[in-house]
Parts: C-alpha cells; structure tokens; sequence
C-alpha cells in the first residue's frame, strides 16, 4: 500500500507540467493564437497524465518521477538534468551556428546559449561556496 | 570498489527489498551497490556497516574494483 507522502509526492511534478502548460497556453491565448494556445493546453494534460501514470510503476523511473527518492535515484535525476542541458544547448549552439553563416541574427537561439553559458557559471561559483 | 554486501544480506536471510526498506533506501538501489554499479554515499555506506554490526572499511574494500555485471 502506498504512503500517504507517496501519494502527495507523486502529484508534485505533473502538477508542475499542468501548471507550466496551461501557463503558457494562457499568454498563447492573450496574444490571439487560439489553436496554439488549444494545443499546448492539450499538450500539458497529457504530459502530466503521463507523467502521473509513470510515477505509479515500481523501479527507478517511477521513482524519479514522483519526488519520492533516494541518493542513487536522486543523481540519476541530476545526471538526466545535465543531459538534457547540455543536449539543449547543443541544439541551440548548432541552430545558432547556422542562422549566424546564412546572415542571420541568431535569435533567441544566440541569447539562450549564453543564457545558459551564463547560468552555468553563476551556478559554478555559488555551489563552489557551498561546498 | 568491492564490497561484501550481498554476502551480508544473504548470511542475514534477507532480501534486496527488506534490506532497502530497512536502510530507507529502493531495492534497486541495493541491487545497484551489490553490483558495484553504484558507491553509496558515507551515510549509507555507514548504515549499511552499522546494519550488519560490521565496519565500512570491511564492508567495503577501495583496493578492488568490481567487475560490473
């Protein structure tokens, strides 16, 4: 039987990914693009259906996924995170590369990748000081 | 890094589950550390020593690497 806390802590991220999706379907709305702003409304509820059903199963996905996890789990969490970025910014830095060699401006492909480039360091220095 | 958890778990009648349970830590984890895929934290390293009336440095020898499985 699960937990009480369990149950709660299964909620957290698709709760998050609703919120994020119908927040940003929200603004999509204000600016008068219907159909977008349906989509990505759609789009949030199903990732956080999806969500909530994978944290339901055994093992370290659904452990990951629901917050309720130990130290192995919790890297696996950081060492996906980290994947993620780095890919994302790969993406963005190659995308960049391309619009720059076609006499574009880059945007927002050119400000994301020192956005992050940015963080990173931010990031560096005040974890350096914490531990 | 070797370690001797397994054989402890298993002179202990115990399962991956029970010995996670009991450590508050997931069966897969354990199974994670058995295999040497996984160094577990100083915490968990002392629970586990403390679990089964040992030492770390026992439990856990930095000489030897495991051969992952």
């Amino acid at each position: 039987m699960m937990h009480v806390h369990q149950q709660r802590s299964r909620l957290y991220v698709p709760l998050g990914v609703l919120a994020g999706g119908l927040g940003l379907s929200a603004c999509v709305l204000a600016g008068g693009v219907v159909g977008a702003a349906q989509g990505i409304a759609l789009a949030g509820v199903v990732g956080a259906v999806l969500i909530y059903a994978l944290s339901g199963r055994g093992g370290d996905v659904g452990a990951v996924l629901s917050a309720d996890r130990d130290e192995r789990q919790a890297q696996l969490d950081i060492r996906a995170r980290a994947i993620t970025s780095v890919v994302l910014l790969a993406v963005c830095g190659v995308i960049a590369a391309r619009e720059f060699l076609q006499g574009g401006r880059a945007q927002p492909y050119f400000d994301l990748c020192l956005l992050a480039i940015a963080t990173y360091l931010t990031a560096l220095f005040w974890l350096k000081r914490r531990t | 890094v070797k370690n001797l958890v397994r054989e402890s778990r298993t002179v202990a009648g115990l399962s991956q589950a029970e010995l996670g349970e009991a450590l508050g830590v997931s069966r897969q984890t354990i199974n994670a550390i058995e295999t040497g895929k996984y160094l577990p934290s100083l915490p968990l390293a002392i629970g586990l020593a403390r679990y089964f009336d040992t030492t770390v440095e026992l439990l856990f020898d930095p000489d030897t690497k495991t051969r992952r499985k």
